[in-house]
């Protein structure tokens, strides 16, 4: 199967006699505990069946002034696109909850990126500028600096130099030993790799990094920022961890922005966990997921949904753009492009 | 600096990040002890020692007008005179980049509490 933990979409999970095989932490709590605060579908906090749920949420959407469609991180390209055509319907914005620059400018194709594979098998200098690998995407690394390819046999401390650069000395960051450089983050240090790539002037870790590129074609950073100097640097690859957050930039181009809004749906995901509380007092909301949220808990409607990958199909982004097909190990009924089917047509 | 030591309180940066356990209790149940108890917050051993502050205790963090309870990790993953949290209810609730902590006692806010504010 396909787990659906994070954006490494990693495609050698499996699920024998109870027991979830080489998934990570995140995946395999997400399979294991998928019977676990399942949501159930209520109106007004009274539990109902679901195709009453769905004909109340219409009613709302169709009696609103604005509305602002949030989330889709975590669902699949199809149900993205029939949110787009709702969008589109009801003039409503668009907000995923992520403040990143760099996504869009991938997709568009502004800057180079590569696929995972790639990574594993050329990369030598591989960079995770403010990411936190390790604890965002637990696979990533095995999938990529820590595992052989077919020009870097050797192995990890011999192959490849590994550069962290963050704030503070995350889990990740303690993984540099040999071969490898923890750089703290200090307010100067992108005009400092500029320089250091035009040549000029660096600190002396910074002078290290970019002395290191030297060595190979073949470099890739993993942010989430757009900086400077990426195209100079090699390949980009967008650090997203939200599942399908790269298939929500493909499909809307980016956050949709709108002035006044009295009802909010929510597509697998918790806006109480982003979104300012003040934004959310005193609209109506509709919550479309698979399990019990924040968001569920204070929500005129509540729409349980399959949990995308895993219970349902579709396709979703790879962080590298690698589109995939989803192989479910259950089936429910509805899922998250049906119910929004279901809605839009109502309307 | 020595009677910094008694004063157990103290005005830190706040700094957010996405820590993996918390994730995979998210994906399990966000209203589950476990998720309650693993929501910590983060000090460096330098710092803990500066303001006494010992490994497990129950903390008040404050930002204006909103508080929550929590336990208090020390851990070096958490910068020198910074407070490191996941990024989640807890740290969307104070929606600060600064916070009061200060020692307290009795269990750590639990999410039920904090939704209570969204309806009153």
């Amino acid at each position: 199967m396909i787990c659906t933990g994070c954006s490494c979409l990693c495609e050698d999970v499996e699920l024998r006699d109870g027991k979830v095989m080489h998934a990570c932490r995140i995946g395999a709590s997400m399979i294991l505990n998928r019977n676990v605060a399942r949501a159930r579908a209520t109106v007004e906090g009274k539990e109902t069946d679901i195709d009453t749920a769905i004909d109340r949420a219409t009613e709302i959407l169709k009696d609103s002034e604005g509305v602002l469609i949030y989330g889709l991180n975590y669902t699949t390209v199809e149900a993205q696109r029939i949110a787009l055509k709702l969008a589109e319907k009801l003039s409503a914005g668009v907000d995923n909850g992520l403040r990143y620059d760099l996504p869009k400018k991938v997709v568009e194709g502004s800057v180079r990126t590569t696929t995972l594979e790639d990574v594993r098998d050329y990369a030598y200098v591989i960079m995770f500028w403010r990411f936190d690998a390790h604890n965002e995407m637990p696979r990533l690394m095995s999938r990529t600096y820590y595992a052989r390819g077919k020009k870097r046999q050797r192995g990890h401390e011999e192959d490849r130099f590994l550069a962290v650069v963050d704030v503070r000395k995350s889990h990740t960051a303690i993984l540099a030993k040999k071969n490898a450089v923890f750089v703290e983050y200090y307010d100067g240090i992108v005009e400092d790799f500029v320089s250091a790539m035009g040549g000029g002037l660096a600190r002396r870790e910074v002078l290290k990094v970019v002395g290191e590129l030297k060595k190979s074609e073949f470099n890739v950073v993993f942010t989430k920022e757009f900086l400077p100097f990426l195209n100079d640097f090699g390949y980009t690859v967008p650090a997203i961890p939200q599942t399908n957050a790269m298939g929500f930039y493909e499909v809307f181009g980016g956050r949709r922005e709108i002035d006044r809004f009295d009802t909010i749906l929510v597509v697998g995901d918790d806006p109480i966990n982003d979104l300012p509380f003040d934004t959310l007092r005193g609209k109506r909301m509709i919550v479309i997921d698979p399990k019990l949220s924040f968001a569920s808990k204070s929500a005129d409607v509540v729409i349980p949904s399959a949990i995308s990958g895993l219970e349902s199909g579709g396709t979703m982004l790879r962080c590298d753009l690698k589109e995939v097909e989803l192989k479910p190990e259950f089936k429910l009924e509805f899922d998250d492009a049906k119910i929004l089917r279901r809605i839009l047509e109502g309307l | 600096m020595r009677f910094a030591k008694f004063l157990k309180r103290v005005e830190l940066r706040l700094l957010t990040y996405r820590d993996g356990f918390q994730v995979a209790l998210a994906r399990k149940d966000k209203f589950s002890k476990e998720f309650v108890d693993g929501s910590v917050v983060v000090v460096n051993p330098n710092t803990a020692k500066t303001f006494g502050f010992k490994d497990g205790q129950v903390v008040r963090l404050r930002a204006g007008e909103r508080w929550v309870r929590m336990r208090l990790k020390v851990d070096e993953i958490s910068p020198e005179g910074c407070a490191l949290m996941h990024s989640g209810i807890y740290a969307n609730y104070l929606s600060s980049d600064r916070v009061v902590i200060e020692a307290d006692e009795g269990e750590p806010t639990t999410p039920d509490e904090i939704l209570k504010e969204l309806v009153t």
